[in-house]
């Protein structure tokens, strides 16, 4: 009965976002038959044609491996850093103080000063991967703080009569407490590494990037390659997003398995 | 120093609220102890202070060295995230007093191992707080209101497997009892303190018999003199 329900309801959300997919592209196809110029605006089935053909090709993955891991590099990087940052920013309040007003102007600096800054400072290769991890660390410093400071203290309170190690008080509580934070800043963030990385590698055009394709498809003026390319990062970052929460969900099913009794 | 906990000349305030002032009491080394007192006249903080949940802010408490500690806090404050077995397992260690499944079949939980505390009624989270402290066992047993919200069979149910002894908590630890139920307070006491407050006072002592001495008409003795004591007859005289 239960299944069914679900099964109905999973029928029902796909439905509807097939719906809504279908009209954005009727909107998209509209667009273009008013425009009526391929320089300008390009139809949705060229662009996914287009972007068939590109995947088709070696240089194609090469690109999007090479940005990938750039991305996923500068994002895990973040996510310690900012970690590190939001545990001893919550223990320790004049760190606090010290680190928030950085964070602060890293969070309202638009993001070409940096990476413009950053091809100053370093190599083009490293450009995406230093400017993912600038823009995520706030976002993930900002979320665990607040998961941290949400902490119940009735619970430490407990945990403190009943003598918990620090490790259980952090499988027990602190997890359990950061982790819709955590899973926020990973939904946020990762989308957030992706546009800050792919901007910088278009700044940057280092070898093998999604960046430079996209670069040199403005320059030659090939209007469907730019299109094909920006529905590939779309699809790509919403399939690394997915992946990132299967992934956390099975970390905090692990961590939170079989704890009883076990330190 | 033959004490376990002991309070000495302890002031305890929060803003300009004084709860505790110059309190001096030294607890007997074992028995159960209940604290009989109005809402707010500071019993809670009393039992803050003995578990070291907080500092005063003149004074000194005393705890006997290497002291272990067990409490039954207000708030069942339950780990959502673990089943009602893990809860207790999770706390145990080489000092601990029971195995989490006989505390848990003692309280009438036999059939919720596996519940998560959401999944339980009220009743059962309360019931799943007190098997935790007991399991976990100690030196001295700090209960607050502990029995609050159960029915009369549950409750004595529950009391058995915390009060094995009449007059002694189980192991011979020192339990401090806060409760409002007079007939609760006879029921398990060795010894019960009337309070008043803030600050917190002690008006009297009462040191009640055991065995064949605790007849009916040396509780109805005990009823008078706490009914005239709380109700503030006597306060002139004893406090």
């Amino acid at each position: 009965m239960m299944r069914s329900i679900i099964k109905s309801n999973r029928a029902k959300k796909l439905g509807a976002g097939l719906a809504v997919a279908c009209f954005w592209l009727m909107v998209w196809q509209l667009a273009y038959w008013h425009v009526g110029k391929e320089i300008l605006i390009v139809s949705p089935f060229h662009a996914a044609r287009r972007l068939t053909e590109l995947a088709l090709g070696l240089p194609f993955w090469r690109s999007v491996g090479a940005t990938c891991l750039r991305v996923i590099i500068g994002f895990l990087t973040a996510l310690v850093a900012g970690g590190v940052l939001a545990g001893l920013t919550a223990r320790f309040l004049p760190l606090y103080i010290l680190f928030s007003p950085l964070l602060n102007v890293i969070k309202s600096t638009p993001v070409a000063s940096f990476i413009i800054l950053a091809l100053i400072w370093i190599k083009s290769g490293g450009v995406p991967v230093f400017i993912a991890f600038l823009m995520v660390v706030p976002m993930v410093w900002t979320n665990l703080y607040a998961g941290l400071e949400h902490a119940d203290p009735e619970l430490l309170e407990m945990a403190r009569v009943f003598q918990f190690s620090p490790w259980k008080k952090l499988r027990c509580i602190y997890i359990p407490a950061l982790m819709p934070y955590f899973t926020a800043a990973c939904s946020t963030g990762l989308g957030f590494a992706w546009k800050s990385a792919v901007a910088a590698e278009v700044i940057a055009h280092p070898e093998n990037s999604i960046g430079l394709r996209i670069y040199n498809a403005k320059i030659y003026l090939e209007t469907t390659d730019l299109f094909a390319w920006t529905i590939g990062i779309v699809l790509i970052s919403v399939m690394l997003e997915r992946i990132a929460l299967l992934l956390l969900a099975r970390l905090e099913r692990r961590l939170l398995g079989g704890i009883g009794g076990r330190d | 120093m033959g004490y376990k906990l002991c309070f000495n000349m302890v002031g305890k305030s929060y803003g300009d609220k004084v709860v505790l002032q110059e309190f001096d009491f030294s607890f007997p080394r074992q028995g159960v102890v209940s604290l009989l007192g109005p809402s707010g006249c500071g019993k809670t903080t009393l039992l803050r202070l003995a578990a070291d949940l907080e500092q005063p802010g003149s004074g000194q408490v005393f705890r006997k060295a290497g002291t272990r500690l067990s409490m039954v806090f207000q708030e069942d404050r339950l780990l959502d995230v673990l089943t009602a077995e893990d809860n207790i397992q999770v706390t145990l260690g080489p000092g601990s007093r029971h195995p989490a499944r006989f505390c848990l079949e003692s309280v009438g939980l036999g059939d919720a191992l596996h519940l998560y505390p959401q999944e339980m009624s009220g009743g059962m989270k309360r019931r799943l707080a007190i098997a935790r402290a007991v399991a976990y066992g100690g030196d001295i047993l700090l209960l607050d209101e502990p029995f609050r919200g159960l029915d009369h069979e549950t409750k004595r149910q529950v009391m058995r497997l915390v009060f094995p002894e009449e007059g002694l908590a189980d192991n011979g630890a020192l339990t401090l009892l806060v409760t409002h139920d007079v007939e609760e307070a006879l029921a398990v006491s060795q010894y019960i303190l009337l309070l008043q407050g803030p600050p917190l006072r002690v008006c009297r002592v009462l040191d009640l018999p055991l065995g064949e001495e605790r007849s009916q008409a040396s509780l109805d003795a005990l009823r008078i003199a706490i009914g005239s004591v709380m109700s503030g007859k006597t306060e002139g005289e004893q406090c």
